[in-house]
């Protein structure tokens, strides 16, 4: 049987922010920009009392809690961090598959020889993220990967759970909103069709989820049963680097589809500058209303890493997606058939807006290594939160999840 | 409405036009064929995406004249499936067209046609005939250099010129180019338009209409009437129309490109050339397909190497009596332009190792394919 941990920092952002300014210490701290109209991006332990979750809006947040004291987010510090974190885990396996800064999937199956039982090496992952950075993290340990994730969100902050073998008994008291991917509008619809339990799902017929789901319904009766094969995808066998966000409210028209788009095409760049890889194919991804996903994909005939390539190569993929008509609830970008760029293929007319971007891209990235991480972003963007507080490879169906 | 169709004159008519219907827009009415009725003995159907535009006519008996639009799709897998025989058509005031063929009848809605977009049209422009064979050969020797990368517009299409004397049709994707010519007698044409790739497959489409026509023993002229007005090209041969929206982009400086003196010439059978590249294609790596030409006096040796599949070689005679050279190519970019040539023998002419690469045909210079070098 495998052994697969899903380890998630607890409230990662505020407790950098807690760890490195002892007067936030025991404080209601939240993480965002400042103006009333950003959003929260991490909430300490402190302020959830009143509500205050990631991804609300920073003015329903004050409201709660008037008391709040909030802080801009300094992205190069948690990926600072974030970089210590991961260099814990992979002293235990190289299998680490990260979803963000703040989580990762271990598949320690093959470490039990020299840690111990997947517990035991979850334990002591922990107690080394608490003795040398400070910080605290909850763990999940199951047979797979969508277990492993529900387990870690069970005891937090601070826990440690451990699926038994029987995991679809173990799963089947839980709401529906513990699953991966269910989030409040997928919720609202489901217990609408009188499921309430992950194992009111499992008993589903397959061809009604499906019904009412989509595609997706299959996918959600198999890991519901406890069915989950996918492998733990260490990061630097990365096919794609991708980012995806889901609206608040189901978006109508090309234009507001635009902002959001070339968001996400600016994260997917400065994943891709960060790790000096680019990419030739670029992929749509549009989930609608309807809980349809939909991806249209292009081959470039040169390599880039640049946020206006990546948008205008996923723009023009918009025009071939089905109409827009039905409402489209998220939008993502991914770009594949990474490589390390070389000048072993020389090209007859090279396109002079890849080479000026990719210095665009490498300049705005010493600019935020050195100013922070809101220095510097597109015009379009300024009024675009900087970060989400959420962010997880394309494929995975992570986006609505709340910790 | 009404009138009478033969089933093969109404097919043929739809089976021209049909495809070019959008059904994806986020305009209705673009999925719909349009049929209009132009004098007692003539039908009209049109179809268009608002970049291409097919018409085509087909002889009927009209007994009332009018127009209308219906589904595309619907309107051919009907008529496809009708018996032989004469078709009725007979569209009613809520634009309802009835269908009668033998005892099938069918009632499928429609659209007024007053709704649908007026078609581009050539207006006083006069259009010139190319031969089809010219036009067919110019296409199946360029189509497989054009891009397909659609954020690069002035690429994805074929530059189709005219200066006088020639016909030119090039095509690039960055990688590699293609150009081919002809020499033109008579007509003088002076043109040059950018002709999106959606336009060339239609236009291909179009030519391999026409061929069809003529192995039946159809005697019409095999020319097509080429002509430019308004942004749009035209290409017209009997009772069909396609009209283009042609790319507002510059295509790049192609002739800078293509070496004009390459110190080395390799003269070589296409076909065994082409066998031995597919060969060692098979240990060259998935991502860069990369193999290596060593030429030498009289031989030219192909190797390639992949460290997770292993390594090839194969060698062949060759007329070459130069100094050794060793260059890398992409073997796909080598068999697309060798397999869109018919000659029997090919000349490879190079510089350097990381010079662009020529193929032409040995035997005239209506062909120049360039591929660029690789680093292995």
């Amino acid at each position: 049987m495998r052994g697969i941990l899903h380890v998630d920092m607890d409230a990662f952002y505020a407790s950098v922010e807690q760890l490195d300014d002892p007067a936030l210490r025991g404080k209601p701290v939240v993480v965002g920009s400042p103006s009333r109209r950003g959003v929260v991006c991490a909430a300490s332990y402190e302020v959830r009392p009143f509500g205050v979750r990631s991804a609300m809006p920073m003015g329903e947040a004050l409201r709660r809690a008037p008391q709040a004291i909030v802080v801009p987010p300094r992205m190069h510090r948690y990926a600072e961090i974030s970089g210590q974190v991961f260099a814990i885990f992979h002293r235990f396996t190289p299998l680490v598959e990260g979803l963000s800064l703040d989580e990762a999937f271990l598949d320690v199956t093959g470490s039990r020889g020299l840690f111990g039982e997947p517990r035991a090496i979850a334990q002591q992952i922990k107690d080394a993220v608490r003795t040398e950075l400070g910080l605290t993290c909850s763990a999940g340990v199951a047979s797979c990967k969508f277990a492993a994730k529900i387990a870690s969100d069970l005891q937090k902050p601070d826990g440690l759970v451990v699926v038994p073998e029987g995991i679809a008994e173990f799963l089947a008291e839980l709401p529906i909103e513990r699953m991966w991917g269910i989030g409040p509008k997928s919720s609202v619809r489901i217990r609408a069709a009188g499921y309430a339990t992950i194992g009111d799902l499992a008993r589903a017929q397959p061809s009604r989820l499906e019904a009412l789901l989509g595609s997706w319904g299959r996918t959600i009766h198999a890991l519901a049963n406890g069915h989950d094969e996918r492998d733990v995808i260490p990061d630097h066998d990365a096919k794609s680097v991708g980012g995806e966000v889901t609206f608040e409210h189901d978006v109508y028209t090309l234009e507001e589809l635009e902002k959001p788009l070339l968001a996400q095409a600016q994260r997917v760049a400065e994943r891709l500058v960060q790790t000096g890889t680019w990419g030739r194919t670029v992929t749509l991804k549009l989930k609608y209303g309807d809980f349809q996903s939909r991806t249209r994909q292009t081959q470039l005939e040169e390599p880039v890493c640049d946020t206006d390539s990546i948008y205008r190569a996923a723009h023009a993929q918009l025009a071939r997606m089905p109409g827009l008509r039905r409402g489209v609830r998220l939008v993502g970008v991914t770009v594949s058939a990474l490589s390390e760029r070389s000048d072993d293929a020389p090209l007859l007319f090279p396109d002079p807006r890849i080479a000026r971007g990719k210095r665009l891209e490498d300049v705005a990235a010493k600019l935020r290594e050195r100013f922070g991480e809101r220095m510097v972003t597109r015009a379009a963007l300024l009024d675009e939160p900087s970060e989400q507080p959420e962010e997880r490879p394309a494929g995975e169906r992570g986006d609505e999840h709340d910790d | 409405m009404e009138l009478t169709i033969s089933k093969k004159n109404f097919l043929r008519g739809l089976a021209r036009t049909h495809a070019v219907a959008d059904r994806k827009s986020s305009m209705p009415i673009l999925s719909n064929i349009l049929i209009s009725t132009d004098g007692p003995g003539t039908l009209r159907f049109a179809a268009t995406d608002l970049y291409l535009a097919v018409s085509a006519t087909a002889e009927a008996k009209v007994t009332k004249g009018g127009t209308v639009a219906v589904g595309a799709r619907t309107l051919f897998d009907i008529v496809k499936n009708l018996p032989e025989g004469e078709v009725t058509l007979t569209v009613g005031a809520n634009h309802a067209a009835e269908i009668r063929c033998g005892k099938a009848r069918y009632k499928v809605p429609g659209m007024p046609g007053e709704d649908f977009p007026a078609l581009p049209s050539p207006g006083e422009t006069k259009l010139i005939d190319l031969d089809v064979e010219v036009l067919g050969e110019l296409i199946a020797r360029t189509q497989y250099s054009m891009s397909t990368d659609d954020t690069r517009p002035h690429l994805a299409g074929t530059l189709f010129e005219g200066d006088g004397k020639m016909a030119r049709m090039v095509t690039t994707d960055g990688h590699r180019l293609s150009k081919a010519e002809r020499k033109l007698d008579g007509a003088m044409l002076n043109f040059t338009m950018l002709v999106p790739k959606k336009g060339v497959d239609e236009l291909r489409r179009l030519i391999e209409d026409a061929k069809l026509d003529r192995a039946k023993g159809d005697d019409t002229p095999l020319v097509i009437g080429i002509g430019q007005a308004g942004g749009n090209a035209f290409f017209r041969r009997e009772g069909v129309q396609l009209s283009v929206k042609l790319a507002d982009e510059q295509f790049p400086p192609y002739a800078k490109v293509i070496p004009q003196q390459q110190e080395k010439r390799v003269i070589i059978a296409r076909g065994p050339l082409m066998e031995a590249l597919k060969r060692i294609a098979l240990v060259a790596s998935d991502k860069s397909g990369g193999v290596r030409l060593a030429v030498e006096p009289g031989k030219l040796k192909i190797t390639s190497e992949n460290p997770d599949v292993g390594e090839g070689s194969d060698e062949l005679d060759v007329d070459y009596a130069g100094k050794p050279l060793t260059v890398g190519f992409n073997a796909k970019y080598l068999l697309d332009v060798l397999g869109a040539l018919p000659d029997d023998e090919v000349a490879l002419e190079l510089s350097g190792e990381l010079d662009p690469g020529v193929i032409k045909p040995a035997q005239h210079d209506g062909f120049v394919g360039v591929i660029m070098p690789m680093r292995i």
